[in-house]
């Protein structure tokens, strides 16, 4: 006889055990809950914990730890850290929270800005941060006491273009992140010439292109501009030989050029004085806070050098226009000189990428601050002439926040592994 | 009575009317009685986190712990279980030899293709609510079945094909 699979089924089910009341699971049941609930809560916590740390780790990693110093019983001013670090690709922006005054700006390859990254450091927290400047396009000029930061802006060069597009002169505050700009009207473009302070005001220079294929220009036009008070004053005719070589104080521009430094008048855009020295000069001619001398770079043998030798620090006494002194300082072989410390002493780039204070009168030598090798050969490193004069402090690295993939990466690791470990853990409490 | 009184309550009262009924399915799944009773006690186990929700219709979550769990407790025994080609336990009494061939053929089946066929054709649900139960698509439900049922035919030769007709 054949019956259906059903049947059959039903047949083979009569040989199961007995059913009936089987006391105790209502309690067992409550127990295994209690357990499961107990040991998801404690996952949780750890997975919790976990995320909590990471976040704190990412977060103490995207801050500097300002080292206590001597210098912290001081109201909040310039300070010149004892290292300059070269800035990461992952540094943050100041994403409308300035950090001025900047002791210095630098050059870095920002993330999805290769090539135009400029990261300032606040000059009152050692704190790094790229700087978020509108429509950049070149260059940028840091005030003497940090505060503004003076830059072209305009229309970045794109495709086939061989220039920027400038429309003018941009100055950022690093202290309110307010940006004033003067722009430069043109038909066919506008050539960047070059710009320095002098004080609170912005001398900067530019050549109208005369064609649109941009081969000729009409000239060199000068302004000198108070961002603030927007006042301005324009000029054309002579200027400035080279605004790279230009450094001033007191309203006077000092540019050394060859063998003789010039003095030129931001009051009335020009030239007012000029005095020869007996040797060739390498770089610019800083004056001194007083204004009576004035540092050079030259050979201290008269010969010419080559541009990135290494030369001797020469001081000139420039209170007597008749009669300028010339003394080599003592014992110097430098690559560069940056400004003046105090009345006495000047700060020089040695040969090894590092400043020291130098005393003018006798050559002795004191380490000011070093630079991170490729912050060092970046161009774009500018320290605000003020910070030369500043006390020095023990400077942290700035903030290297982890990537956020990483950082998401890990936490959804530890997701998984607890979102795992809570699935075995139900598991492994039985029923 | 106390609301947490009448949960416990109500619970003693399905497990005492529908165990019976549970182990039977339960059998079917497992081949054993010790299998069996441990499987019902798990789901049952289980269930009583969820009670106060279930209480009303207790039925369908039960039945769905119990082929799952039918399903996953194998899939953790197999690694530590030595496979053996003995026949697995029967019934003390001495079955009918039809019972101990259709028992041997049930248990030459892997555990989800068993418990479809115990659910198509002694659960007498649908291939839409097996699918449910043990959480898988439909088609894999007609694959399944297809397969189990081939194979029974093959370890059950008297298991005619008209008789195997279940809802659709």
């Amino acid at each position: 006889m054949t019956t259906s699979l059903h049947d059959r089924l039903a047949a083979l089910a009569d040989d199961a055990p007995p059913g009936g009341p089987a006391p105790g699971l209502w309690d067992r049941g409550r127990r295994v809950a209690r357990r499961r609930r107990a040991g998801t809560a404690v996952i949780a916590a750890v997975v919790v914990l976990a995320l909590g740390a990471l976040g704190a780790l990412d977060w103490s990693l995207s801050r500097p730890e300002l080292a206590p110093t001597d210098t912290d019983a001081l109201p909040a001013e310039m300070r010149l850290p004892d290292h300059f670090y070269e800035p990461t690709h992952r540094l943050p922006g100041t994403e409308g929270h300035p950090i001025g005054p900047l002791v210095a700006v630098l050059g870095g390859d920002r993330a999805g800005q290769e090539l135009n990254g400029i990261a300032g450091v606040s000059a009152e927290t050692g704190e790094y941060r790229y700087l978020d400047l509108p429509g950049y396009v070149d260059g940028h000029y840091l005030s003497p006491d940090g505060a503004q930061l003076a830059y072209w802006y305009g229309v970045p060069a794109t495709g086939d273009q061989m220039d920027d597009g400038v429309d003018g002169l941009a100055v950022y505050d690093t202290v309110t992140g307010d940006v004033a700009r003067f722009p430069l009207e043109s038909e066919h473009g506008v050539y960047a010439e070059g710009a320095a302070w002098v004080g609170d005001r912005i001398w900067f220079g530019y050549q109208r292109y005369s064609t649109a294929e941009r081969r000729s220009t009409t000239g060199v036009e000068q302004v000198v501009w108070n961002p603030v008070t927007q006042e301005h004053r324009e000029k054309s005719g002579p200027a400035l030989p080279a605004f790279n070589l230009a450094y001033g104080n007191n309203g006077v521009l000092q540019v050394a050029a060859g063998r003789r430094v010039e003095l030129w008048s931001a009051d009335e855009v020009s030239r007012t004085r000029t005095f020869r020295i007996p040797r060739s000069v390498d770089g610019p001619a800083w004056p001194s806070p007083s204004g009576e001398r004035s540092v050079v770079m030259a050979d201290p043998d008269g010969q010419a050098t080559a541009p990135g030798e290494p030369a001797a620090v020469l001081v000139m006494r420039t209170a007597d226009p008749t009669h300028v002194d010339v003394t080599p300082v003592p014992g110097t072989e430098v690559s560069g000189v940056v400004g003046w410390r105090d009345e006495r002493h000047v700060v020089v780039l040695d040969q090894d990428g590092s400043y020291s204070s130098v005393d003018v009168e006798t050559g002795a030598s004191q380490p000011l601050t070093t630079v991170d090798e490729g912050a060092y050969w970046d161009p774009r490193l500018e320290v605000a002439l003020d910070a030369w004069s500043a006390p020095t402090y023990d400077a942290p690295a700035p903030q290297d926040p982890p990537s956020p993939l990483v950082v998401g990466g890990i936490a959804l690791l530890v997701l998984a592994a607890g979102a795992t470990a809570a699935l075995q853990w139900r598991r492994r409490v039985r029923a | 009575m106390s609301a947490p009184d009448a949960l416990h309550d109500s619970f003693e009262q399905y497990v005492a009317a529908r165990r019976g009924a549970l182990l039977r399915t339960a059998y079917l799944l497992t081949g054993s009685h010790e299998d069996a009773e441990d499987l019902v006690q798990v789901a049952l186990v289980k269930a009583v986190p969820h009670w106060e929700r279930i209480a009303d219709r207790p039925e369908p979550y039960v039945r769905k712990i119990l082929a799952r769990e039918s399903v996953s407790r194998w899939r953790r025994r197999r690694w530590r279980e030595v496979h053996t080609d003995e026949v697995p336990e029967t019934p003390v009494e001495g079955p009918s030899s039809d019972r101990v061939a259709l028992q041997q053929a049930l248990s030459a089946l892997p555990p989800r293709q068993r418990a479809v066929v115990v659910l198509r054709y002694y659960e007498d649900l649908t291939e839409k609510e097996t699918a449910a139960l043990l959480g898988i698509a439909v088609g894999t439900v007609k694959s399944q079945a297809r397969d189990a049922l081939a194979r029974l035919r093959e370890l059950v030769p008297d298991l005619e094909p008209e008789l195997v007709t279940p809802r659709g």
